[in-house]
């Protein structure tokens, strides 16, 4: 018989290293969080295709690289950020994170958000495989599309209920030729940015590559 | 969150984090990781929370989601055998070592359930919130968690029957 009881005590002798705790403090003593400049760069790579919201062909230094001075930060789940400039204009980040088709012995292999996916039959059967991960910050699509051999992987993440969102289309022959990673875009009202932004006039694969929530330093 | 409150909130929930995750995971060296993970987390969230129990319940599905994230890896898959509870943390009681040995027997799912609903105090709602669920289907988890429970508990006790007979001569 299963008895709530002891099972609460049994659990209440369960403890973390003090020293583990400690570690994380002094970790954050040295590493302080927001309000402090900000440096997004976006990368014209093959990685950014497309940018729904506010980055319009208008503006296209915008995909050069922007140095913010952001005010607040929010982690909305895994794939986004919700963030406040100074003089408080109003952006949303999404990441875009690595998605992968390897070949593997024959089997086609997709690897997206830590899983390890074997699609082959998917591909084989129907031609495409599609992919769906969702929190309370994003939806995140991946559609792999042809054969082991010859395919084409569209990577898109959205706000839910909203039309914001980001896509990325990776080939294999583009896959092999550039180094995986993440991508960032950014969207909101970035005209309202307008005092605060500059051009970094250089592409930061580092920090295209930078998990979400993590600030340079 | 200033660097204080942090710190508080670090020491209080340390426990309730790395409990979840090694209900998730069944290993003390992951769990902590998350633990650390999850604190981290926190601190760079920014995050300004309403009360306590928001911070509790933040802190509750951002465990969970680690935990997961753990459990994907294929290196880790490889590692360690999912199924089995070996070498955690024990009590030295041995009734409650039993029930949480039988509790760490179960599905991730149902394990994760049972923590959450049994020792957090957490509604089904607010479980089903953590693991991102119906309702409806946490508690059918913990139906099946309490009756695999009672039936894996029980082979135990008629284990334990067996064991500590005394053997007899019989004329």
């Amino acid at each position: 018989m299963f008895d709530p009881r002891l099972y609460r005590e049994a659990c209440g002798e369960l403890h973390v290293s003090p020293e583990k705790i400690e570690e994380v403090i002094s970790m954050t003593e040295q590493k302080k969080q927001t309000r402090r400049p900000f440096r997004a760069a976006l990368v014209a790579a093959a990685a950014v295709a497309l940018m729904a919201v506010g980055v319009s062909a208008a503006n296209p230094d915008m995909l050069e690289g922007i140095t913010l001075r952001i005010a607040t930060v929010f982690q909305v789940g895994e794939l986004r950020q919700d963030m406040t400039a100074e003089g408080g204009a109003a952006i949303t980040a999404l990441e875009i994170p690595e998605a992968r088709l390897e070949d593997r012995d024959g089997r086609a292999v997709l690897l997206v958000m830590g899983e390890e996916i074997d699609v082959t039959a998917d591909l084989e059967r129907d031609g495409r495989y599609e992919y769906r991960y969702a929190d309370e910050g994003a939806e995140l699509t991946v559609l792999v599309e042809g054969s082991l051999e010859d395919w084409t992987m569209t990577t898109s993440v959205g706000v839910p209920g909203e039309e914001t969102g980001v896509a990325v289309v990776t080939t294999r022959e583009e896959q092999e030729r550039g180094p995986g990673g993440a991508a960032y875009a950014m969207s909101g009202d970035l005209d309202a940015l307008e005092g605060g932004r500059t051009s970094t006039g250089e592409a930061d694969a580092a920090a295209s590559a930078r998990p979400a929530g993590v600030t340079p330093d | 969150m200033t660097q204080e409150a942090f710190g508080r909130a670090a020491r209080t929930y340390g426990d309730t984090v790395y409990r979840v995750a090694l209900h998730a995971l069944k290993n003390r060296e992951d769990a902590e990781d998350v633990t650390q993970t999850v604190l981290l987390r926190l601190w760079e969230s920014g995050r300004e929370f309403e009360s306590e129990e928001h911070l509790k319940h933040w802190l509750l599905r951002v465990s969970v989601n680690e935990s997961r994230k753990v459990l994907r890896s294929l290196w880790r898959r490889t590692r360690v055998p999912l199924e089995e509870w070996r070498d955690g943390p024990a009590p030295e009681d041995g009734a409650r070592a039993e029930v949480l040995r039988a509790v760490m027997g179960l599905e991730t799912r149902y394990r994760l359930a049972v923590c959450l609903y049994y020792y957090e105090g957490c509604t089904v709602a607010q479980v089903a919130a953590a693991l991102r669920a119906n309702p409806s289907t946490v508690q059918t988890w913990l139906l099946r968690a309490r009756e695999r429970l009672k039936k894996a508990l029980s082979d135990e006790e008629e284990e334990e029957g067996h064991r500590y007979v005394r053997p007899q001569i019989v004329p």
